[in-house]
């Protein structure tokens, strides 16, 4: 068996939010000064603008994970379909999985490679591979890793219990050759979805480093 | 060693591909129906919620979607006499997943989510149908709708290109859902009737489903992926550029990873929907960045638009017109609207080097991708 390709990545900067149903101080007025199109934005768009900011996102390529997507414009289409009601465009039009990420490009007038991956609680590991590979072209990328799934009806399929309904992990990186010394060791968070474990273990582990590197296994 | 930039001259072939949708269950049947216009869209009641009939591309058997996926991971098995595959690299692509299992679960329950199982519903259920039944090494799911299987695509290739593995099977794959039905119908883009790309009175898309399945690897064979680009509209969450900008970016990017002119193509398979915002973008775009006038087809009139399935599906029909050199008439256009585009309304044959694939997204998400015809390699 062939050995798994290793990538180090640095990682300039990073951050992170969560809250128990709905994030707040995102500072979508001054991040977001069109009123029509701050209007539009999902909670996923509003995370991805914010987490953005705070890692000093210009005009990077974007890999966007999110593991269940748009889920308050899914749950409204999946209520008008069962109630035999007109469909809100704007709902359909904000349900697929990319649209965090294309607000963010759309407002940043960002015209680099976006892409999203969702691999339920692998999510998180996807965005690193997928980043990973992406970044052997010697750019910087924005890895973004979102989840909010706050609506009524929740606990039906919160399974894992997590208490933290909305959050979001953001890493501005780029390839190096230096040594890494952050190795991913799946550390569980019961408070966080798990789509998100991979990446907020990176977040917190950098925090603690001068100059954090991972290394991921492609 | 630089690892920047490292083994990106590997060169990415077509091992082995397959492909199911509303016109036939092979590659071979879905490029006969492209050349005699024997379109999978018919008109079907129960789909809208104001039960008014919408012409859609269902596949037509009394299958499983799930069991057609398996069906064509199993004929790419046979096809490339691999054993299994253990070594392999699953790329998948989906816009909506196990949407259409979750819809009707939730009918059936009256309105409850108590039994929605994330890993039937989610993006990632085509993954989770796939590796109860086969066994890959790893595996990521695209979902960036419209695009979805030409992201696939593209991370197959620089997976291989980074010398990570030498083989990736990707599989592009979307169900008919009410979502996705009743969606573009509030949108204003889902007509009637089959639809007419590029047409100056085009009354929207068909929504449809598909599974395209392609094996990338190292192994020269008759159908090389020479080239992927990719662009950000950075325009509109639905509708694209009215100049075509993205689509623009998008080729350009593809041609310079393929390392050619613009004159040196071909053939181009557009993306074609048939919605008004689309074609005249599109349309636009391919006028201005080819000059010479290369002829330019939609095959969404005889499949529909599988939605995230239709960058691979549209791969394999753009690898069969390499093999066939045959180039597919756009069945059931009459008036164009951009006259000067090289809209064929008769099959012809040709000698065809290069195609050009496109699929463009909500987002502003475009794919360019570039197949290549390889003589006396196998």
């Amino acid at each position: 068996m062939k050995d798994n390709l290793k990538i180090n990545l640095k990682i300039i900067s990073s951050a992170f939010i969560s809250a128990e149903s709905k994030c707040d101080a995102l500072d979508e007025k001054k991040l977001v000064p069109k009123m029509m199109l701050r209007r539009r934005l999902t909670r996923g768009a509003k995370i991805a603008i914010y987490l953005a900011s705070e890692v000093g996102y210009t005009h990077e390529r974007i890999i966007f994970g999110s593991a269940y997507g748009e889920v308050k414009a899914t749950v409204d289409i999946v209520e008008s379909i069962y109630n035999k009601t007109l469909l809100s465009p704007t709902a359909f039009q904000n349900s697929v999985h990319n649209t965090p990420a294309s607000y963010l490009s759309i407002l940043s007038e960002n015209q680099a490679e976006v892409t999203t991956v969702s691999d339920l609680f692998d999510t998180s590991l996807s965005v690193l591979k997928t980043g990973a590979v992406k970044a052997l072209r010697g750019d910087r990328l924005l890895l973004l890793n979102v989840d909010a799934f706050s609506f009524e009806g929740v606990e039906d399929i919160n399974n894992c219990r997590v208490s933290k309904l909305e959050s979001g992990v953001a890493l501005l990186v780029e390839v190096t050759e230096e040594k890494s010394n952050i190795m991913i060791e799946n550390i569980k968070n019961s408070e966080i979805s798990p789509s998100l474990w991979q990446m907020l273990e990176i977040y917190n582990k950098s925090k603690e480093l001068e100059n954090p590197i991972v290394e991921v296994l492609i | 060693m630089n690892i920047k930039n490292k083994n990106i001259n590997r060169e990415v072939y077509i091992e082995s591909m397959s492909a199911c949708c509303s016109v036939g269950d092979s590659s071979e049947v879905i490029f006969e129906a492209t050349l005699l216009g024997n379109s999978g869209v018919k008109k079907h009641q129960g789909f809208l919620n104001d039960e008014t009939v919408s012409a859609i591309g269902k596949i037509r058997s009394s299958r499983s979607f799930d069991s057609l996926i398996i069906e064509s991971i199993e004929n790419i098995l046979y096809d490339s006499k691999l054993k299994d595959f253990s070594t392999t690299f699953l790329s998948i692509g989906t816009s909506v997943g196990g949407m259409a299992w979750a819809e009707n679960q939730f009918i059936k329950d009256g309105g409850s989510y108590k039994n929605i199982k994330l890993e039937k519903q989610s993006i990632h259920s085509i993954a989770h149908t796939i590796k109860k039944k086969f066994n890959f090494k790893d595996s990521i799911t695209f979902s960036t709708a419209c695009t979805s299987s030409s992201n696939a695509i593209i991370f197959a290739k620089e997976l291989i290109e980074a010398g990570a593995y030498e083989r990736v099977l990707v599989v592009g794959a979307d169900s008919i859902s009410y979502t996705t039905v009743n969606g573009f119908n509030a949108l204003g883009v889902l007509s009637s009737e089959i639809a007419t790309p590029f047409d100056a009175n085009r009354t929207g898309m068909n929504v449809a489903e598909g599974i395209g399945t392609i094996l990338l690897s190292t192994t020269p064979s008759e159908i090389k992926l020479v080239g992927v680009g990719c662009s950000s509209d950075a325009y509109n969450i639905t509708n694209p550029h009215p100049h075509g900008e993205g689509a623009k970016l998008a080729m350009k990017n593809a041609l310079k990873s393929a390392n050619l002119n613009p004159n040196q193509i071909d053939y181009i398979n557009a993306h074609g929907t048939g919605t008004i915002a689309n074609d005249s973008a599109e349309g636009k775009a391919i006028e201005e960045l080819f000059p010479h006038n290369p002829p330019v087809g939609s095959t969404k009139s005889i499949t529909g638009h599988t939605l995230g399935a239709c960058g691979a599906i549209e791969l394999v029909i753009s690898s069969m017109v390499l093999k066939k050199q045959i180039i597919p008439k756009n069945f059931n256009l009459k008036t164009k609207e951009i006259d000067s585009l090289n809209l064929l309304q008769k099959s012809i044959k040709n000698e065809i080097k290069f195609v050009l694939s496109n699929a463009f997204a909500f987002g502003g998400n475009n794919v360019s991708l570039i197949v290549q015809k390889v003589y006396n390699e196998r």
